[in-house]
C-alpha cells in the first residue's frame, strides 16, 4: 500500500470517528432538551403549544385521581417550588408511579401551559436501594428533587 | 495437543463461570428486597456490571490500539479485535438488560436519553471497529486505521459515565461513586461491587481467550499459504 | 406497595428474560471461544505437527 493511501485512511477514519463523537455531543447540548419542569414549560408554553414535549417533575401527594373503569389518570405534577402543571393520561400508568414519585410525561401542552395531555408516563425514580423494611433514613425525595429540577431555567411565575 | 497454557485457561474460564452462577446466588439469596423496587431491582446486579465491563473493555481496546500503532504489531491488533468484540458483547448486554429492567419500573423499555443513547453510540462505535477491521485487507494500513478508531472509541465513555450528571435523563444518577457517599445499603452495595469485579475478571478472560483463537487463526491460515508456495 | 392502578406487574418474566440473557451472552461467547480453541488446535496438529505448542505472536 502506498504511503500516500496510508494517510488518507487515516485521515478517513480519524474524521469519521471524530463525527460520530461530535454528533453525539451535539445531539445531547441543550439544543435538545430531555424534559422541561413545569415552570419551564409555563414560561415556554407559547412556542411549545402544539408540539410533542416531556415534562418532569414531582406526583403532587394527594393530587392522583385514578378511575379504573375508564383508565384514566388525572394528577398535579410539581416543581416543589410552587410551579405546577396538570397531567391527564389514559391507559395504566407505571407500577412504580405514585404520590411522591417522581414522574416525566410525553405529551402535548395545552391551557396555556397549566395542563399536559400525556400520550405515556414514564417514572422517574432515585438512584437510592435501601432493604426494604429495615430502618434507615430515606433521601428519595431530596435525591428526586435534585435530580429532576437540574440546571432549572426560568422561575417566570 | 493442548497446550499447557490451553489447559490453564479452560480451568480458569470453569472457575470464573462458578464464580459468576455463585454471584448471582448471591444477587438473589444474600441481597435483600429493595424498598423500592421490589424483587425486579436484582437486574442491577448484572446490568451494572455489564455496563462497567463495556466501559473498561473501551479502555482496554484503546490501550491495545496506542501500543498496536506504536509498534505497528499485528498480533497486538489481535488482542484489540477481541476487546472489541467483548465490549460489543457487554454493551449489547448492558442494553439489553437495561432494557428489561426499565420496563417494569420506568415504564418504558427505551427512551432516547442521554444516558442510554450514549450507551447505544458506544455499541454502534464497537460494531463499527469490527466492521471496518473486516473490511479491510491485512497490514500496517489496517493497523493504523483500526488503532485510530480503536482509541478514540474510548471519548465516548466519560461522557457515558457523565451523562447522567450533566443532562436531564431519565436514568438515575450514580449510587455507588458519589458525592457524599453510596446511596445503597451495604448488602446491596457489596453485590454489585463484587459483581463489578467478578465480571471484569471473566471479560479479561474472555479476551484473553478469544485473542489468542485470532492469532491462532492467522497461524493456521499462513499454514495454507506456506504449502502453496511449496 | 400496590400500584395506582391497582394490578401489580409480575416481575418474574422480567428478571428471567434478563438472566437469560446475561447467560445465554456471557456464556454462549465463552464457551463458543473455547469450542473455538479446540478446532483451531485440532487443526493446527494437523496442518503443523511440527510446532508442539504455538509461540503466539
Amino acid at each position: 500500500m502506498a504511503k500516500k493511501g496510508n494517510v488518507r485512511w487515516i485521515a478517513g477514519g480519524v474524521v469519521i470517528a471524530g463525527a460520530i463523537v461530535g454528533i453525539s455531543f451535539l445531539n445531547l447540548g441543550d439544543n435538545l432538551i430531555y424534559f422541561y419542569t413545569p415552570s419551564e414549560a409555563y414560561a415556554k408554553a407559547a412556542e411549545l403549544t402544539g408540539q410533542n414535549i416531556k415534562v418532569g417533575g414531582m406526583v403532587m401527594p394527594g393530587s392522583v385521581k385514578w378511575q379504573a373503569e375508564q383508565l384514566s389518570l388525572d394528577f398535579v405534577m410539581t416543581d416543589l417550588k410552587g410551579h405546577e402543571i396538570k397531567v391527564h393520561h389514559n391507559g395504566t400508568p407505571p407500577d412504580m408511579f405514585k404520590e411522591g414519585q417522581g414522574v416525566v410525561a410525553d405529551g402535548r401542552i395545552e391551557d396555556g401551559g397549566k395542563a399536559l395531555v400525556a400520550r405515556s408516563l414514564m417514572v422517574k425514580h432515585s438512584e437510592e436501594y435501601k432493604k426494604a423494611g429495615g430502618n434507615h433514613s430515606s433521601m428519595d425525595k431530596e435525591l428526586l428533587e435534585r435530580s429532576l429540577f437540574k440546571g432549572q431555567q426560568t422561575n417566570g411565575k | 495437543m493442548f497446550s499447557v497454557e490451553d489447559k490453564r485457561e479452560f480451568y480458569a474460564g470453569a472457575l470464573l463461570q462458578f464464580l459468576v452462577l455463585a454471584h448471582w446466588l448471591g444477587a438473589f439469596y444474600y441481597a435483600p428486597v429493595d424498598i423500592h423496587q421490589g424483587q425486579v431491582y436484582r437486574i442491577m446486579f448484572l446490568h451494572v456490571p455489564c455496563a462497567i465491563t463495556a466501559f473498561a473493555s473501551s479502555l482496554g481496546l484503546c490501550i491495545f490500539s496506542i501500543i498496536g500503532l506504536r509498534q505497528r504489531s499485528e498480533s497486538v491488533m489481535a488482542w484489540a479485535k477481541a476487546t472489541a468484540e467483548v465490549g460489543l458483547l457487554f454493551t449489547i448486554l448492558t442494553l439489553a438488560t437495561g432494557s428489561i429492567w426499565g420496563r417494569p419500573t420506568w415504564g418504558t423499555w427505551w427512551t432516547w436519553d442521554a444516558r442510554l443513547t450514549t450507551t447505544f453510540l458506544l455499541a454502534l462505535l464497537y460494531a463499527g471497529y469490527l466492521l471496518l477491521h473486516a473490511s479491510m485487507p491485512a497490514g500496517p494500513g489496517r493497523v493504523r486505521v483500526c488503532a485510530v478508531l480503536g482509541i478514540l472509541i474510548f471519548a465516548d465513555v466519560p461522557v457515558i459515565y457523565k451523562s447522567v450528571t450533566w443532562w436531564r435523563t431519565l436514568h438515575q444518577p450514580p449510587s455507588i461513586i458519589r458525592e457524599g457517599g453510596s446511596t445503597m445499603d451495604p448488602e446491596i452495595l457489596w453485590t454489585i461491587v463484587v459483581g463489578i469485579v467478578i465480571m471484569c475478571l471473566y471479560s479479561s478472560w474472555m479476551v484473553r481467550v478469544r485473542g489468542r483463537n485470532i492469532l491462532l487463526t492467522g497461524q493456521l491460515e499462513a499454514a495454507s499459504f506456506e504449502q502453496l508456495n511449496g | 406497595m400496590e400500584p395506582v392502578s391497582g394490578v401489580a406487574m409480575d416481575p418474574a418474566p422480567f428478571i428471567l428474560m434478563a438472566y437469560c440473557a446475561g447467560a445465554l451472552g456471557l456464556f454462549g461467547f465463552a464457551h463458543l471461544a473455547i469450542w473455538q480453541r479446540m478446532q483451531l488446535r485440532t487443526q493446527l496438529a494437523v496442518v503443523r505437527p511440527n510446532i508442539k505448542e504455538s509461540n503466539d505472536g
